[in-house]
């Protein structure tokens, strides 16, 4: 299956001009040797507090892609977000998970999948219970204040999901 | 040759006024001696013929087709007047499939679309006719929208396989002459890139879409794209579905490897059975016997009572199981054992797709804005009433026996196998037909009956209050039934064919006794319950 991510590779040097895809900073595999290990970057997306920051994905093809969903997970500790696990970077998306996953998609599906999820969180399904809590409660200044602050380095301590 | 058996005389000195031991002590033994004839014996004998019980309930037929399947009605360890009684089939699974197959041809004048629709809409309501049925009164074009049976968008593209001379397949990025397969949708892959989709989505046992939208595949389409009946392993899924939908009427056998299921058209009886401490027992084709209202093996002398608290207790003991309580929940709905590997708290139970929340167990959709909580809510350790140091070593010293017996019924299994070998063995050699080496496979059945009895009369000996005299009486019972069970063991040892048939008298005699031996241990463990000797508790 080497041979998809080959192509998706060779046609994202075009799709990626695409203005619709502005918010993809970078999308590459960390070596053109190996196709396996990809790093993304993205924009925070405009109106929210990761607006203005960029943030790196790191991606794994397993051997199985496209009939298996790639691993995506944000850097450790650099993205509070109620569906991110702020410690490992762990995210909760559904299309992530092989139940879900169609071979239909691509990485850069899922790359912007991710960035969709920055603008538009799910309490429902928290990583992160602090910042869900005030998410559910519709609190969005304190939620906002809180993610701006530690986006600025704020001290963020022991993770409450463990 | 009997006369180990007998009852030490100095019983009745001892004896409680109160108390019948003629009923537990002289069972049947006479008769072993007056034993003549090969034919009076059947150890499986038919429950059917006992006809003359007034609680037995008229069997109703929900199929034309279960009309031919052997009728049978449940053992219930003893044969007393006014017991209730439980009348079943037992189906396979294609017979199953045979009669969701009829319920749904009933159904279809109502929905008026194809019988293959049919079968992707009641998977898609986990076979519950109500829902499905209330649903599709509501909003049609919504249920069959939602179900993968219309597109939004009528295109009018033929489903099916077609050839291409040129094609780029957009899963795979390989170019050329290709057979690719695409449904209404026009979504269109190649064969291969479908197959490897379809392989990885059978062992889920949910309806297969398209690769690109919610369409769903039927039947035939998987078939025709995999080349070979690969639908039945997604139908076996559904097979389950609608046997854990209506499980009040359907039950699979639980024993290893056995794919039977047994069908209860008429439940009502089954309410019955607590009141007098008995079991509805039901044997599948292949034999097997067990618990309708519980699930489990057989488990005489006790009633589902006594087996649920010895084996909630047994596991709590268990190291293992320590392990399984620890690490996973069972779901609040259907009860499988899950383990929580990763992820958020929303758990979804992979067998019956209920969505709960993993700390408080509690429905997600009722969990309002109060589940965030539950992450600080810490469950209390439940562990922390200490056992006083005697009764632990009590339970430990039945438990000790409890598994013995389990691993000497394990190896008597591995002995069936043998007998036969010994069977085939006697039928070349010494020219015996079929029919008069039968008395070797029912000795063997009458000492694995014998042994799962025995084994399970040590929850009810743990449970009973000891310094009752019944209790007294129980144990001797149990006594007896393991000199009967080892004899009868022994004598399956023999392995020259020429030797067994000598002995053809002693393996009927023994195994009879057994059985009338095992029959006096249920008779009394149902006495120390109904009674209140016996009280099960943690």
């Amino acid at each position: 299956m080497s041979h998809r991510i080959g192509k998706e590779y060779l046609a994202l040097q075009k799709t990626l001009r695409d203005p619709a895809y502005r918010h993809v900073l970078e999308l590459a595999p960390e070596s053109d040797q190996d196709l396996s290990r990809w790093r993304a970057r993205i924009a925070g997306p405009p109106d929210t507090p990761y607006a203005g920051h960029a943030f790196t994905l790191v991606i794994q093809i397993p051997s199985t892609y496209p009939m298996e969903p790639p691993q995506v997970r944000f850097e450790p500790r650099a993205m509070p977000h109620c569906n991110v696990d702020f410690d490992s970077g762990r995210i909760c998306l559904n299309i992530l998970e092989k139940a879900h996953w169609s071979p239909a998609w691509n990485v850069l599906h899922v790359v912007h999948a991710v960035w969709l999820l920055l603008s538009d969180p799910v309490p429902d399904s928290p990583l992160d219970v602090d910042l869900a809590c005030l998410a559910r409660a519709q609190d969005t200044a304190a939620l906002d204040g809180l993610v701006r602050y530690y986006l600025a380095g704020g001290s963020r301590g022991i993770s409450s999901s463990t | 040759m009997l006369s180990e058996h007998t009852i030490p005389s100095d019983y009745d000195d001892e004896g409680d006024e109160f108390i019948d031991f003629e009923s537990y002590y002289s069972v049947e033994d006479t008769d072993l001696n007056g034993f003549k004839d090969d034919s009076d014996f059947d150890i499986t004998s038919d429950m059917n013929s006992d006809d003359e019980s007034g609680s037995r309930i008229s069997f109703l037929i929900s199929t034309q087709d279960s009309e031919n399947l052997g009728k049978k009605s449940s053992l219930s360890g003893s044969e007393e007047r006014g017991l209730p009684k439980l009348n079943y089939n037992c189906l396979t699974t294609d017979q199953i499939y045979k009669l969701m197959l009829q319920r749904m041809e009933n159904l279809q004048p109502i929905f008026n679309i194809p019988l293959e629709d049919m079968i992707i809409l009641l998977q898609r309501y986990g076979w519950s006719e109500e829902r499905l049925l209330e649903q599709w009164t509501e909003d049609m074009e919504k249920v069959l929208v939602a179900s993968g049976l219309r597109t939004a968008k009528h295109d009018k593209i033929k489903r099916g396989i077609k050839l291409h001379p040129n094609f780029m397949c957009h899963i795979c990025c390989e170019s050329g002459e290709k057979e690719t397969f695409s449904l209404e949708c026009a979504h269109e892959y190649c064969l291969d890139c479908y197959k490897h989709y379809i392989q990885d989505k059978l062992p889920d046992g949910k309806i297969i879409t398209c690769m690109n939208c919610d369409l769903a595949l039927r039947n035939e389409d998987i078939d025709k794209i995999m080349g070979d009946n690969s639908s039945a392993k997604l139908m076996l899924s559904s097979i389950k579905g609608f046997i854990q939908k209506h499980s009040n009427h359907y039950k699979w056998c639980p024993f290893v490897d056995c794919n039977y299921v047994i069908q209860v058209g008429n439940i009502s009886s089954l309410s019955e059975f607590p009141r007098f401490h008995i079991s509805p027992y039901v044997i599948c084709d292949n034999k097997h016997k067990f618990c309708f209202q519980c699930g489990l093996e057989s488990h005489a002398p006790g009633d589902c009572q006594v087996a649920d608290v010895w084996v909630k207790t047994a596991q709590a003991e268990s190291a293992n199981l320590n392990w399984v309580l620890k690490n996973t929940k069972e779901c609040p709905k259907c009860g499988v054992n899950i383990e929580k590997n990763g992820g958020c708290n929303h758990m979804t139970c992979k067998s019956c797709a209920y969505e709960f929340c993993w700390i408080c167990e509690g429905c997600w959709k009722d969990h309002g804005g109060s589940y965030y909580e539950c992450t600080r809510f810490k469950k209390e350790d439940k562990n922390d009433n200490v056992e006083s140091k005697g009764s632990l070593r009590k339970y430990t010293f039945y438990y000790r026996l409890f598994s013995e017996h389990e691993n000497s019924a394990k190896l008597d299994w591995n002995l069936g196998q043998t007998v036969e070998q010994k069977v085939r063995a006697l039928q070349e050699n010494v020219g015996i037909s079929w029919i008069e080496s039968q008395f070797l496979p029912e000795s063997i059945r009458a000492l694995i009956e014998g042994r799962t009895t025995l084994k399970w009369s040590f929850p009810v000996a743990f449970y009973s209050d000891p310094s009752h005299n019944l209790t007294k009486i129980f144990v001797d019972n149990q006594f007896l039934l393991v000199n009967a069970v080892e004899d009868l063991s022994q004598l399956l040892q023999i392995k020259e064919p020429k030797k067994i048939m000598e002995k053809k008298l002693d393996f009927y005699n023994k195994a009879r006794f057994v059985k009338s031996r095992e029959n006096a241990l249920i008779e009394c463990g149902r006495d120390l319950l109904c009674k209140g000797i016996c009280i099960p508790q943690k």
